[in-house]
């Protein structure tokens, strides 16, 4: 299977041959251990599945390694999704959500990271003395605070549903996204 | 115990961030929703939180790289060779894939039956007696400790003033390897007082060195003060990272007398950092309050439940609700003669708890008729005006209110002026505005340089046309400039390397001189102005800032005062990016003061040159620390 370029839109789902196929025989051919399914779902959803990835992480190399964690593991676990094919991409978010959680909380992340990280980890402590974009005032939250912000903010997560997912109370779920947004604040107005 | 008169006339923080998450239609009529619809800085706040969630939403980032495929193919296969092909029905003893596709955990309970129902019946019955019977047994269920439950212990656990601590610290796994750490703390002496937590910003310095111990646990000794009362305390690393109780707030330690008995002034003392409001510690403070100090209202102006007396009290407890409580304390304040500051204070907090801002005006105005020296007084009566202020009245009914805030002022060098400076700005006349904010710069003095960044004088713009406020202001900045750097809350204090220190204080040096410059071209010496932005753009250079806004929009403002329109526009594309979703508008803004004498193209070449110049300064600024890093 060969994946399209970056920058062009997202296919309909195609057999090998060309010829459009419903979202859910592709499932079934995934369930028969159909690499070119799994495939087809990468091509349409790898993306997604690897950004929502790379924001919780923030190393490519830990993004990489669970977008293919979420791919190889989705022939299993797909068998317990029942909805239609609108709400794959949604349920297939929050399984990349939840692995990559998981990937933190487990401790397996990369030592290797990029230049970018580099500056970010070793300049934390001099926030206050450069322009920051969002992004790298992200970088110098904790990972406590960054990932309740993201799971708030961009996921769209309830502070309940956060609460679960970190194995936390809701009300220090609550604390750790005011904290981080206060910190945000402070960050990218001390930056100018 | 000042929460509540803390942050009287503005929402804290926390509030606004819940109101930016909630629909209006949701907060409708609430306090803080009427607050924000008229107060424009609040209302901006609020935007600028909901304002952070978009822009982390718009961050683009890449797509997966190409080769990815190629790799989750190879691990698929062979998954698939070691695995065999998924079963259409999984075996009973399949391990479930951890990655739950639901958040709702799987039913795993059979349907109950009716015999099974009452038997559930049957055993909640007995269980809910057992309960009823331990309440009983036990008399209190809740631990008296001040002290919240942590791997940090000290002993005595409530030393009287002058007595040595032991410490001792069960080290949790990510700090396994450690062979000394710092014992930091803030002592709390005053609870008129509002200190800062650590991780607000607060004051912790050095108690106490902990080493390993033979049994793995790191322990320390150091000795409170003889006018000991309260202490907060965090544990450091040696790369400045601190471990608190919880992971959001600091231990507590509470004094006692020389029997280890709690004492009123102590507790008091303990309940002043806002930030431990909510904390276990602060439960527990609060406990022993209402445990050894039940005719005090402190104990159960915040508290979220109301202590019974003996052991049926503790039963009923549950039935006694927060405006009943209110109600006996209240009767029996109101008839004494002469009450503390203390105790007034706990009732406006108690009457505000129970949101009743009527109950919290009539203890403020005897606030204010008994103690008008009380450093908490000025706040307290700016909020009660705020109430006011909220029902939307003419504004000559607020302005009656001003001479009284006014008199408050000048009775206490050190009341908080914050929260009624904001009414006076808006309600009083130019006479009094001009004197609050002269009064605003000398208390502010070195304050001014160490809080927000030290460039920004807090002030508005149109008072630094009044000569006099300038000098005030240019006073207060040197003062500033002499005066000791404080730390931003997130590196800490105590432990933070040298060139970090310097390096922030570098930079807030540079923001006050931008300042100073702003007032020399201001008096007329334009000159001087640009020597003082020229330091402070050298100054941020060594700051390693590449941004140096305050230093550019100084320059620029002086050129431009000199006629150098084109000069001055390449020093305000150099402060200002036009691609920064926080200096849109500012850029927006100076490209319309110089109109038609820097034409777009003019803009666009000078912006573009700015990228090229930053980029060039921050790698500069990473070679030079990473040649600072190697040396060390």
């Amino acid at each position: 299977m060969t994946r399209p370029p970056h920058g062009a839109p997202a296919p309909l789902l195609t057999t090998d041959t060309g010829i459009p196929t419903t979202f859910r025989a592709c499932i079934d051919r995934l369930l028969s251990s159909d690499t070119s399914a799994l495939g087809e779902l990468f091509a349409e959803h790898g993306d997604m599945v690897f950004r929502a990835a790379l924001r919780l992480t923030g190393n490519r190399a830990d993004a990489e390694d669970v977008t293919q964690e979420v791919f190889v593991r989705l022939a299993g676990a797909v068998r317990g999704f029942t909805g239609s094919a609108a709400h794959f991409p949604g349920w297939l978010r929050r399984v990349a959500v939840r692995q990559a959680l998981m990937h933190l909380r487990g401790g397996r992340r990369r030592r290797e990271v990029s230049v970018d990280s580099v500056s970010s980890l070793t300049m934390t402590a001099d926030a206050a003395l450069e322009r920051l974009s969002i992004e790298s005032a992200l970088a110098r939250l904790s990972d406590d605070q960054r990932t309740v912000f993201l799971l708030k903010e961009v996921e769209g997560y309830a502070h309940a549903e956060i609460a679960e997912l970190l194995g936390i109370s809701t009300a220090n779920s609550e604390v750790r996204l005011h904290r981080a947004r206060r910190q945000l604040c402070t960050l990218l107005r001390g930056s100018r | 115990m000042m929460k509540g008169l803390r942050n009287v006339l503005h929402p804290t923080f926390e509030s606004l961030s819940a109101r930016a998450d909630r629909d209006a239609s949701d907060v409708a009529g609430s306090r803080v929703e009427r607050h924000v619809a008229r107060c424009a800085e609040c209302g901006a706040l609020v935007a600028e939180i909901r304002a952070l969630g978009a822009a982390a939403r718009a961050v683009e980032y890449v797509g997966a790289p190409a080769a990815l495929w190629t790799r989750i193919e190879r691990a698929a296969e062979r998954a698939a060779e070691t695995e065999g092909p998924p079963r259409e029905t999984p075996a009973p003893d399949a391990r479930p894939w951890d990655v739950a596709p639901s958040l709702r955990s799987t039913r795993h309970w059979p349907i109950p039956t009716k015999r099974s129902l009452a038997r559930i019946g049957g055993g909640l019955l007995v269980a809910a007696t057992a309960l009823i019977a331990v309440v009983l047994a036990t008399g209190n269920p809740r631990s008296l400790l001040a002290n919240a439950p942590s791997r940090l212990t000290m002993t005595p656990f409530r030393p009287a003033p002058g007595s040595e601590v032991h410490v001792r610290f069960v080290l949790p796994p990510r700090l396994a390897s450690a062979d000394r750490l710092v014992l930091a703390g803030q002592y709390l002496t005053d609870s008129r007082h509002a200190p800062s937590d650590f991780y607000f910003g607060g004051r912790y310095d050095s108690l106490a060195t902990l080493r390993r111990a033979a049994d793995g646990a790191m322990v320390g000794d150091f000795t409170v003060p003889t006018d000991f009362k309260a202490l907060s305390i965090v544990v450091m690393d040696t790369s400045g990272q601190h471990y608190a109780a919880d992971g959001l707030h600091s231990w507590l330690l509470v004094g006692g007398d020389r029997f280890g008995r709690p004492v009123l002034a102590s507790l008091l003392a303990a309940l002043s950092v806002n930030a431990l409001y909510g904390s276990p510690a602060h439960g527990s403070v609060l406990d022993t309050l209402q445990r050894y100090f039940p005719d005090h209202p402190a104990g159960f102006a915040t508290a979220d439940h109301y202590r019974g007396e003996g052991v049926f009290g503790d039963l009923l407890k549950f039935f006694q609700g927060a405006e009943r409580k209110y109600v006996r304390f209240n009767r029996r304040l109101e008839a004494m003669p002469a009450l503390d500051a203390d105790r007034i204070s706990a009732m406006i907090q108690f009457a505000y708890h129970i949101q009743d801002p009527a109950e919290a005006a009539k203890w403020t105005r005897r606030l204010v008729r008994e103690h008008p020296d009380d450093r908490f007084a000025l706040t307290a009566y700016a909020r009660l005006v705020h109430e006011v202020e909220l029902k939307e009245p003419p504004a000559d009914t607020i302005r009656r209110y001003l001479p009284l805030l006014d008199s408050l002022l000048l009775r206490n060098e050190k009341a908080d002026m914050s929260e009624a400076y904001a009414l006076v700005q808006q309600y009083g006349d130019l006479a009094m505005q001009r004197r609050w904010v002269l009064e605003w710069l000398k208390r502010a003095g070195g304050p001014v340089l160490s809080q927000n960044f030290g460039h920004t004088m807090n002030i508005d713009q149109k008072w630094l046309q009044d000569a006099e406020i300038r000098a005030q202001a240019a006073t207060s900045m040197r003062a500033g400039l002499a005066s000791s750097c404080d730390l931003p809350r997130w590196m800490g204090r105590g432990w933070v390397p040298f060139g970090r220190r310097a390096r922030y204080c570098d930079n807030a040096h540079a923001r006050a001189l931008a300042s100073l410059s702003e007032i020399a071209l201001l008096d007329g010496h334009a000159s001087h102005a640009l020597a003082l932005a020229d330091s402070s753009l050298a100054l941020f250079t060594v700051a390693g800032n590449c941004a140096a806004l305050p230093a550019h929009m100084a320059r620029g403002r002086v050129l431009l005062a000199r006629a150098d329109t084109l000069a001055a526009a390449r020093e305000f594309a150099a402060g200002l990016r036009p691609d920064e979703w926080h200096e849109i508008d500012a850029h927006a803004a100076v490209v319309k003061q110089l109109g038609a004498s820097v034409p777009a193209a003019t803009w666009a070449s000078l912006d573009a040159a700015a990228r090229v110049e930053s980029s060039r300064c921050v790698r500069d600024i990473a070679r030079r620390d990473s040649l600072d890093r190697r040396g060390q």
